[in-house]
């Protein structure tokens, strides 16, 4: 037990301590990252935003439809177009 | 059989870049037919190699991973999979094959034309694919075609994920709800959801691309950027902008490719278990789980890009946080096979073999989403030996399942299980030899993408190489045993009864080769897909469905959807869905403009015509008018000629009024160009006159589709649900309109 917590601080500490990724992979995005105000900083941080919201607005969307339609069948769906359908056949008999 | 095409081709191509890389001076036979400028006298020059590196990436994520376990299983078994006719847009349906094959030959088409493909990968990294034929071979028309290619299969892929997501909800017969639905379909959906955001991101970002390099805009491209000692003429845009844009469609894609995979090899070992899953709904909120965190992730992709550290913490979090339902998922298929009495079939092998290499190339993920480990590996044969596996390997072992188990179901002949077990341990052993050692070659530090290795420090390690090639292309060798297996079933295979397998999901109560309408009668559903192991009875499995064949034809679908025309509550599905991945793709443009904004000193504002906002107000005027006479045509005394005259006049209004719009939004970007505001030189210009031109191709659509709507009118054959569709549609045109204002009143 105490092995398993020791070796739990040890991990979380191994995460903490990490150091900050700098660009060895490529020259030219680090040179414009580095080079760039805290306004690039900022920038990239809007934008990062902006992408983040509008997924989780459209999952939030579908999973309320899915949750919505989670009982109901293309015969429930079809009694009751069926019916819209007869009230309109009944309205362009009466179109002159 | 698109699918089965681009692997062969991306298999070929991939034996040619091995060849070339364990034996850089030979003479490839064959290989100057494809190139004579890439391989003189066969020899592979690293310029070409780059190409078929690029192509044979593209085709297989593509046109392979993509497409095959999401569009080609999909689109057969899901309608049947929830007791329906068909998908709930057929047109649609083979409107986004089409688009697709039409993206293939494009892609294809490079391959011959111009003087090579693209050299930039997959990934089509700026400033090499925005700068054109300056930045070398392949960078030509090469790479135009390959940025047109990705353009029209995001096209394609978006067709078929409003598809697949209206099908799910809305054409599900009696008693599907929606926790009776197999696992097979519970990941097409999840992955449709995933495909129209990411690929929603995508489209735009190759618009944006291919204006780098024919319009001469600068979203990608930074300033002051030399090439053979000639400054080219770029503002300053940002190539971090392209990552951006491009990984938050590519880490989602990643898991497109995985979880129908998982959906097959869930539903296969089910069957072969003779036992349902330790826990379906532990299965089905964990690829949920996976879909919606698959979103919070694409920043782990440009960690060694110098990007705010803090930003780095916020997405290595989440990247670790996806292997728990991964890891939920891999132990319930684990428990669950313990102890059952396990059917070994070919499907059932590469099922396991999935299962193996899923956690194999899995395990190697913890170590790259920390980002000082990163930092070294990314740019080494460890990330290839990572994604092969857990992408590649993975899902063609799930495709290979797929195929093996719905065969007969398909063709109503059975495929040679003999065969098919050759082909497994062939495939299974082959993989393990190829990519097993690319970890060893990364944490070597072999570093990727290099075409020869015989001039440095990686020389020791060339032997390695070696032995992955002859793996590699022994492995290949092995897929000929599939692809006789195919054809030869295909001709002379045995005939297959309605239940080879004893499984007990939909597509098991009809016949093998199902009829044209998937189902004869009423379907009604009784129970969960899984119903196997049971006790006391001669049989261990109960069918998940009854199937009536000789009862009246009460399924919903033929009494409510006579040919040609939608089911009502699917288009409304339809619509929401295509509101969804048209709000994506602005949200893109949206957030590529603030980080071009923020990327260097060049951002102009300029005063917007008084006609912009004029033109604006016309729009939301007609949609006002538009609610009107939606209004009056709904109303009990339609019928009255008066009103209906009203009606026409009405819409006749909303049609002046777009077109005035249009003309509105041509006049202010003529007034603004005049103004000297080009599209190439002011980058806010440049996203402007986009925002414009997408809006205004929304705008043109709704006019096409009302002239389409008063046209029915006049022949009285309007239906309520057209209507009310295109009104959705226009009052969203409406709103963007006020929204692109109210943006630029901001952000100009």
């Amino acid at each position: 037990m105490r092995a398993i917590r020791k070796s739990r601080a040890i991990a979380i500490l191994a995460l903490l301590s990490s150091k900050f990724a700098f660009a060895q992979g490529c020259a030219l995005c680090y040179t414009q990252a580095a080079s760039a105000s805290g306004r690039f900083i900022h920038a990239l941080r809007s934008g990062i935003f902006v992408l983040v919201f509008p997924p989780l607005l459209i999952s939030l969307g579908l999973a309320t439809a899915a949750y919505r339609k989670r009982n109901q069948f293309q015969e429930d769906i079809s009694e009751e177009t069926n019916a819209r359908d007869s009230n309109s056949k009944i309205n362009s008999a009466q179109d002159p | 059989q698109l699918s089965l095409l681009s692997v062969l081709v991306a298999m070929v191509l991939s034996w040619l870049m091995r060849i070339h890389v364990a034996w850089p001076s030979w003479g490839i036979p064959g290989a100057s037919w494809l190139s004579k400028a890439g391989a003189p006298h066969g020899v592979i020059s690293p310029e070409y190699y780059l190409s078929l590196m690029t192509m044979h990436g593209t085709l297989m994520v593509f046109f392979v991973l993509t497409t095959a376990p999401l569009a080609a299983f999909g689109n057969y078994f899901l309608p049947i999979q929830i007791g329906a006719k068909d998908m709930a847009f057929p047109r649609l349906n083979m409107l986004s094959f089409w688009t697709t094959f039409l993206a293939f030959l494009v892609l294809l088409s490079s391959l011959f034309v111009g003087d090579m493909p693209a050299t930039s990968g997959w990934t089509a990294y700026p400033p090499l694919s925005a700068v054109g034929a300056i930045s070398g071979p392949g960078e030509g028309l090469g790479q135009t075609l390959w940025i047109i290619s990705i353009a029209i299969f995001c096209v394609g892929s978006l067709f078929g994920s409003i598809n697949f997501i209206a099908t799910t909800l809305d054409q599900r017969c009696k008693g599907m709800t929606l926790m009776r639905m197999p696992l097979t379909v519970w990941a097409w959906f999840i992955t449709s959801c995933m495909s129209l955001v990411a690929f929603s991101v995508l489209l735009p970002a190759c618009v944006l691309l291919i204006l780098d390099r024919i319009a001469g805009t600068s979203f990608f491209v930074p300033a002051g950027l030399v090439i053979s000692d000639r400054l080219q003429p770029y503002s300053g845009g940002s190539p971090l902008l392209w990552q951006h844009l491009f990984w938050f469609f590519g880490h989602p894609e990643v898991y497109i490719a995985i979880l129908p995979a998982m959906g097959i090899v869930s539903h296969v070992l089910t069957a072969s278990m003779r036992r349902p899953m330790l826990s379906h709904k532990a299965i089905i909120y964990s690829m949920i789980a996976i879909g919606f965190l698959s979103y919070l992730l694409w920043g782990h992709h440009m960690f060694v890009s110098g990007m705010n550290p803090y930003s780095s913490l916020v997405f290595s979090l989440p990247t670790l946080v996806i292997t728990i339902p991964s890891t939920i998922i891999t132990l319930i298929w684990i428990g669950s096979l313990y102890g059952s009495k396990l059917r070994i079939t070919s499907a059932s092998l590469f099922a396991l073999g999935f299962i193996s290499v899923f956690v194999s190339g899995g395990v190697s993920g913890f170590l790259l989403a920390q980002p000082s480990l990163d930092t070294y590996l990314h740019a080494t044969y460890f990330v290839v030996g990572h994604f092969h596996l857990i992408m590649g390997v993975a899902a063609v072992f799930g495709i290979f399942a797929g195929t093996y188990f719905w065969f007969s179901k398909v063709t109503g002949l059975m495929m040679d299980e003999r065969l098919g077990k050759l082909h497994f341990w062939l495939t299974f052993v082959g993989a393990y030899c190829i990519f097993m050692p690319f970890y060893y070659l990364g944490l070597a530090g072999n570093v990727r993408r290099e075409s020869q290795f015989v001039s440095n420090h990686m020389q020791s390690l060339m032997p390695v190489h070696r032995f992955i090639t002859v793996a590699a292309l022994l492995t290949g060798a092995a897929q000929l045993i599939f692809f006789y297996n195919l054809v030869h079933s295909r001709l002379r295979g045995k005939t297959a009864i309605t239940n080879p397998w004893e499984a007990t999901s939909l597509e098991w109560s009809i016949a093998s080769l199902p009829p044209t309408e998937n189902f004869i009668g009423q379907v009604e559903v009784l129970h969960d897909p899984y119903q196997y192991g049971m006790e006391g009875s001669p049989i261990d499995y109960l069918m998940q469905a009854k199937v009536l064949p000789n009862a009246p034809a009460q399924n919903s679908i033929i009494a409510s959807a006579p040919n040609g025309i939608v089911h009502p509550s699917a288009a409304k599905t339809g619509i929401w869905v295509f509101i969804a991945a048209s709000l994506m793709s602005f949200a893109a443009l949206t957030s590529a403009m603030l980080v071009r904004q923020g990327s260097t000193q060049d951002w102009i504002s300029f005063p917007l015509p008084v006609i912009f906002y004029l033109s604006t107000l016309v729009l939301l005027s007609s949609s006002v008018v538009l609610e009107i006479a939606r209004r009056s045509f709904l109303e009990a005394n339609y019928s009255a000629a008066s009103r209906q005259l009203a009606v026409k006049r009405l819409l006749s209004i909303v049609l002046l009024f777009g077109a005035v719009f249009l003309g509105g939004q041509a006049t202010v970007v003529w007034q603004l160009q005049a103004q000297g505001w080009s599209l190439a030189k002011v980058p806010s210009a440049s996203f402007f006159y986009l925002f414009v031109a997408a809006h205004a191709l929304h705008v043109l659509i709704g006019l096409l589709a009302l002239a389409w709507l008063l046209d029915k009118l006049y022949g009285v054959k309007l239906r309520k649900q057209s209507f009310d569709i295109f009104a959705i549609y226009w009052h969203f045109a409406s709103v963007l309109s006020l929204g692109i204002c109210g943006l630029w009143m901001v952000v100009r």
